[in-house]
C-alpha cells in the first residue's frame, strides 16, 4: 500500500512562511511522497517560491512532484519559479515524469500544468483568429507531450497522473458553468483513460468538489486547499497486479 | 442597474490584476447597492486586500466580504482509492 500525501493551489507568499513550514513538516509522518499541484506562488515570482521550497527542503531526500499553476506564470517567470521549487530537491515536472522506487514498488508520476478548452462537447476548436488556434493548440500540444511520456510508464507498478487544470467537469461542480472552458479540457481525461493511470490528482477549482471520475472510470481528486479545508490530503493505493495496465491495452490508440 | 454589472467586472479584474490580491477565483456580485464578494484567499492579509482594492476601484461602495481563508492543518483521516 502506498500513501499519497497532495494538495494544490497553496499560492505562497510572504505572509504564508510560518504556515506552510507546519503545513508541510508532518507529511513524511502521514505520507510516502507528496504531489503538489500547481499554483505554488501567488503571484509567480521567485521569492513567493523561495519561501516554499525552504519548507520543503526541510524535507529532502523525501520523494516530492510538483507542476506549475497559472498563478506561477503570472510575473512570465515560470522558469525562475520552477528552478527555485527544484532547488529544494522537489521534481518539477511539466509533460516529463518521474519515477520512485517506495519499498518494492515503482511509482510513476506524469505531471503537466495541463489547460483549458473544455469538456467533450463543447471543447474550443482551433479555428479562426491566431489567438483562438493558438489557444486550442496549447492544449493539444501539452495533451500530445505528455501522451508520449506516459507511454514510457508501462512499467511503474502505480502511474499517477498530476496537473493543475481538471481533465474532468464532475470536480468543477460548484464552478460557475461559464467558466468551465477556462478551468479543465478533456483532453487530459482522454489520456488517463487510454493509459488506465491510477489516480488523477488537480487544482485549479476553488470551488469545485474533491472527487469524480474520468469517462473511463479513473478516479479523479480535485486537490486545491480550499476544497480540501486541510493542509492536503492523504490517499492510499493498492499496487496493480503484474499486467494489469497492459491488460487495458483495448483502449490505446492504434499503433502503440 | 446596468451600471453595477460592469462595477462587478471592474471590481472582478482588479481583485484578480492587482497584486495586493491576485485572485482570479474570487466570485463578485453586486446587490442592491452592497458589493458581496466570495471565495477563497490564501491569507488573511489578501483577504483584507480585497475590501482596500474594491474601495480604489469602487471608491463609497459597501463591501460584504465574505471570502474565507482555507485551514492548512494536518488531516484528519485519509482515503483508500479504489
Amino acid at each position: 500500500m502506498i500513501r499519497l500525501a497532495a494538495v494544490g493551489d497553496v499560492h505562497c507568499g510572504p505572509d504564508l512562511r510560518e504556515q506552510v513550514l507546519a503545513q508541510f513538516a508532518t507529511v513524511p509522518d502521514r505520507a510516502d511522497a507528496l504531489l503538489l499541484a500547481g499554483d505554488l506562488t501567488r503571484l509567480g515570482l521567485p521569492e513567493e517560491a523561495e519561501i516554499l521550497a525552504d519548507a520543503l527542503a526541510r524535507l529532502r531526500g523525501f520523494p516530492i512532484a510538483a507542476v506549475l499553476g497559472n498563478h506561477d506564470h503570472q510575473s512570465d517567470r515560470p522558469d525562475d519559479v520552477r528552478a527555485v521549487i527544484e532547488g529544494a530537491g522537489v521534481d518539477v515536472l511539466e509533460t516529463s515524469a518521474v519515477t520512485w522506487r517506495i519499498g518494492s514498488v515503482d511509482v510513476a508520476v506524469a505531471g503537466a500544468k495541463g489547460f483549458a478548452g473544455g469538456f467533450e462537447g463543447a471543447h474550443a476548436t482551433a479555428f479562426g483568429e491566431p489567438e483562438m488556434k493558438a489557444f486550442v493548440q496549447h492544449a493539444h500540444g501539452v495533451s500530445d507531450r505528455l501522451d508520449a511520456c506516459l507511454r514510457e510508464l508501462d512499467h511503474a507498478d502505480l502511474t499517477l497522473l498530476l496537473l493543475h487544470y481538471s481533465p474532468v467537469r464532475e470536480t468543477l461542480t460548484g464552478e460557475p458553468s461559464e467558466l468551465f472552458p477556462f478551468l479543465g479540457s478533456y483532453l487530459f481525461a482522454e489520456l488517463a483513460d487510454r493509459h488506465r493511470v491510477d489516480l488523477v490528482l488537480h487544482g485549479h477549482a476553488h470551488r469545485g468538489i474533491e472527487r469524480g471520475r474520468t469517462p473511463g472510470g479513473i478516479p479523479v481528486r480535485n486537490v486545491a486547499q480550499a476544497v480540501l479545508q486541510q493542509g492536503y490530503a492523504v490517499y492510499t493505493l493498492e499496487p496493480r497486479s503484474e499486467g494489469a495496465r497492459t491488460g487495458a491495452a483495448g483502449v490505446r490508440t492504434p499503433g502503440e | 442597474m446596468t451600471e453595477g454589472h460592469y462595477e462587478r467586472e471592474r471590481i472582478h479584474q482588479a481583485l484578480a490584476t492587482d497584486p495586493r490580491v491576485g485572485e482570479p477565483e474570487l466570485s463578485v456580485e453586486v446587490v442592491a447597492g452592497r458589493v458581496l464578494v466570495t471565495g477563497s484567499a490564501p491569507s488573511e492579509p489578501v483577504r483584507n486586500a480585497i475590501e482596500t482594492v474594491i474601495a480604489e476601484v469602487a471608491p463609497g461602495a459597501i463591501v460584504d466580504n465574505r471570502v474565507t481563508v482555507a485551514p492548512a492543518d494536518e488531516p484528519a483521516g485519509e482515503e483508500t482509492i479504489r
